[in-house]
């Protein structure tokens, strides 16, 4: 079938071909009301997108410290206080025979 | 003749016409001229309109490929300015501050704009306007008013004389005859305030208490060549012209040219004593400068309070004499300590241990000499001997040195780098930006480097290889040249997207990112485009037509606008100071 066969008959001017075609004056409504998804149960996204507030040079210096000190204890850490409950002992006696003293 | 074996045929001469296929053996394509983009600006703008940007996140480059249609395409030589030493743009590019020309005072003027003088060059066809034309006299005498309008004059250095005795007694007195250095001023991000330094020579007749020098046992001793000073920082309000707070620093050495003492990130500023080797924080809070943390011989605010319930303080005591290591020196020397066990524990190797032993009064004797701020949190200090942080040394950078990056809020060393690291070198290279606090939504911030610009990196690798196969070169040799740049001094490389070398090509013998003095030649310095390659504009600097003698040291110092097409060109022939303007000339022919 060439395409001048295809298109011998347009414009078309049978009404008949537009049966199903319904105008309503321009008001277009549709009996049919689609299905709405509500979802009952909230999933986390599995990927929350931030910004990084260290730049990049300084979070590989990090992570390389982090690398070397996994076991060391945090400075000024207090919690052989809390594991002893003694709050009383400080945490540095007073040296007696410092070449300072 | 010809000789044949089987279907081969072999001339010893040239074959007969015809007996060669020349298609089979020579090319055919010629030469195709390379397609350049087009340079019209209204087809640039049109493009850019239904295009947009092609690639995402490449906007920013888009927008900055329009520099390459409009340019300062105009010099004017030796144009006459009030008496005062010209500075630098703010970074918005709205203001241009000053110094008096008593060095007492910083003068602020409102930059009016790039097209501010185009009535008063209006259709001049040449892209020189040469001194010796008389005729060029007006637009030479009024064109800086025009760029410049003065909008205040601050005072900074209050002038006074104090006594010898006030001066021993008072802990807060004003000092004498202080004068701003030149070369220092920074600016806040959003371009409201300005903090510049001023210094004071201590006179011989008012030589200070001994313990006033040596206020801690890591303290330097000073010599000829690095004399202790009076410093202050001052912190001036642009929009309001007025000085909101002064920090004075007493008998002290601080390297304010270049900035090279003092770093200013976001809004904390870092000042290093040399002379005392203690950092000091501040932070500008509206208008102040308030003081957060000092870091040397302690690194918490509570550790003078847990020193004094541990070590009962004797009468007279002076931290001088302490026999501890001071708390910045002890992290140091902790972290070489633990790194070294940790390499020997894991190799089953005494001898890295042993290094650590060999070198402990190496280590100790090291010194604070440049720092700068990461960012909020991180400091990044360079250490070298007493011998070459008090400029005794004839070539320091020769000399061996240590970078060490310190986290601040929990004061812990991360890393420490000797001046031949190839591991730092690596970091330099790749995060250099990461070290020049560039940041792409800081126009005046983004300068083109190694590590965000193919050409930069070009330049880069060409000094090295140079540097690596020179006489006395090598590996080693030009690592230590690239990490001696380090740290790099706050606000010292220009924003300016004519310098941008995506942009333009041109030679950074004469012109470059860093605002630092170059020497000037006696032609004009050619900007192309990098993406045609046609030569888009010249900047002349230096004197022309005038004889300079050979054993004058001629420098000149370009001061560009962080947006416009505008810059200064300041040039130093020995003592004279003559200043050149580049501006925008839209020439319609």
């Amino acid at each position: 079938m060439s395409v001048m066969e295809f298109l011998k008959d347009l414009p078309s001017y049978d009404e008949h071909n537009f049966t199903l075609f319904n105008t309503d004056h321009g008001i277009r409504n549709c009996s049919k009301r689609p299905s709405i998804y509500l979802p009952t149960k909230d999933i986390p996204s599995e990927q929350i997108i931030v910004t990084e507030k260290t730049n990049i040079l300084l979070r590989y210096l990090h992570q390389q410290w982090e690398k070397k000190n996994k076991n060391s204890p945090k400075k000024r850490d207090q919690s052989h206080i809390e594991q002893n409950g003694d709050e009383s002992r400080p945490r540095k006696r007073p040296c007696v025979n410092s070449p300072l003293n | 003749m010809a000789s044949t074996s089987q279907s081969t045929n072999v001339y010893y001469e040239d074959p007969p016409p015809g007996a060669l296929k020349e298609d089979e053996f020579f090319c055919t394509e010629r030469i195709v001229p390379r397609k350049i983009k087009p340079q019209n600006i209204v087809i640039r703008l049109m493009d850019r309109e239904i295009y947009g940007s092609r690639k995402p996140g490449s906007h920013f480059h888009v927008v900055r490929e329009f520099y390459q249609n409009v340019f300062p395409n105009l010099t004017i030589v030796n144009v006459e300015k009030p008496p005062c030493f010209l500075r630098k743009f703010s970074p918005d590019g709205k203001h241009f501050i000053a110094f008096s020309a008593d060095q007492t005072s910083l003068e602020i003027y409102e930059y009016r704009g790039a097209a501010a003088a185009g009535d008063l060059v209006a259709g001049y066809p040449s892209d020189l306007l040469n001194a010796d034309a008389d005729a060029h006299h007006r637009i030479r005498t009024h064109i800086f008013y025009r760029f410049f309008k003065p909008k205040f004059t601050v005072n900074v250095c209050q002038q006074r004389e104090v006594s010898r005795s006030e001066r021993n007694n008072a802990a807060h007195m004003p000092f004498m005859d202080q004068q701003l250095n030149r070369e220092c001023s920074l600016f806040t991000e959003d371009g409201r305030y300005v903090i510049v330094g001023s210094a004071a020579h201590i006179p011989d007749d008012l030589r200070p208490h001994f313990y006033h020098i040596h206020s801690n046992n890591e303290a330097v001793t000073p010599t000829i060549r690095s004399a202790l000073e009076d410093y202050s920082l001052h912190l001036v309000d642009l929009h309001q012209g007025k000085l909101c707070d002064t920090k004075h620093f007493r008998i002290d050495k601080i390297y304010l040219s270049h900035n090279q003492g003092i770093y200013l990130y976001k809004e904390v500023l870092a000042v290093l004593s040399v002379q005392h080797q203690t950092i000091h924080l501040f932070q500008i809070v509206e208008g102040m400068l308030i003081e957060i943390r000092k870091i040397g011989r302690f690194c918490y605010d509570d550790d003078p309070f847990i020193v004094n319930s541990v070590f009962v303080p004797l009468m007279n005591e002076r931290p001088f004499h302490e026999e501890t290591i001071n708390s910045l020196k002890h992290r140091l020397l902790v972290f070489l300590f633990k790194r070294a066990k940790t390499i020997s524990d894991e190799t089953g190797d005494p001898l890295e241990l042993r290094k650590f032993y060999k070198y402990f009064d190496m280590f100790k004797s090291l010194r604070m000499w440049k720092m700068q701020l990461l960012d909020e949190d991180h400091l990044f200090i360079k250490y070298a001997s007493e011998e070459v942080v008090t400029l005794r040394v004839a070539e320091p950078n020769s000399q061996s040195s240590f970078f060490v990056i310190y986290n601040i809020s929990e004061s812990k060393i991360l890393e420490v780098y000797e001046n031949t690291s190839e591991g730092l070198l690596q970091l330099f290279e790749n995060y250099c930006d990461c070290f020049r606090n560039a940041r792409l939504c800081a126009d005046s911030q983004f300068t083109c480097s190694p590590s965000n610009n193919l050409y930069a990196r070009l330049t880069q690798q060409r000094f090295k290889q140079t540097i690596v196969r020179a006489i006395y070169g090598g590996r080693t040799e030009a690592t230590k040249r690239i990490l001696a740049q380090l740290p790099i001094s706050a606000q010292s490389y220009s924003g300016s997207p004519y310098l941008d070398l995506g942009l333009f090509s041109y030679d950074d013998k004469w012109v470059s990112v860093m605002e630092r003095p170059k020497a000037y030649g006696e032609y004009p310095i050619r900007f192309y485009a990098r993406d045609s390659g046609l030569l888009k504009f010249k900047i002349y600097a230096g004197v022309l037509g005038q004889s300079v003698p050979a054993s004058a040291r001629r420098l000149v110092a370009f001061t560009f606008h962080p947006t416009d097409p505008f810059a200064i060109s300041v040039q130093r022939t020995n003592s004279e100071y003559i200043v050149n303007f580049h501006i925008r000339n839209a020439v319609f022919s």
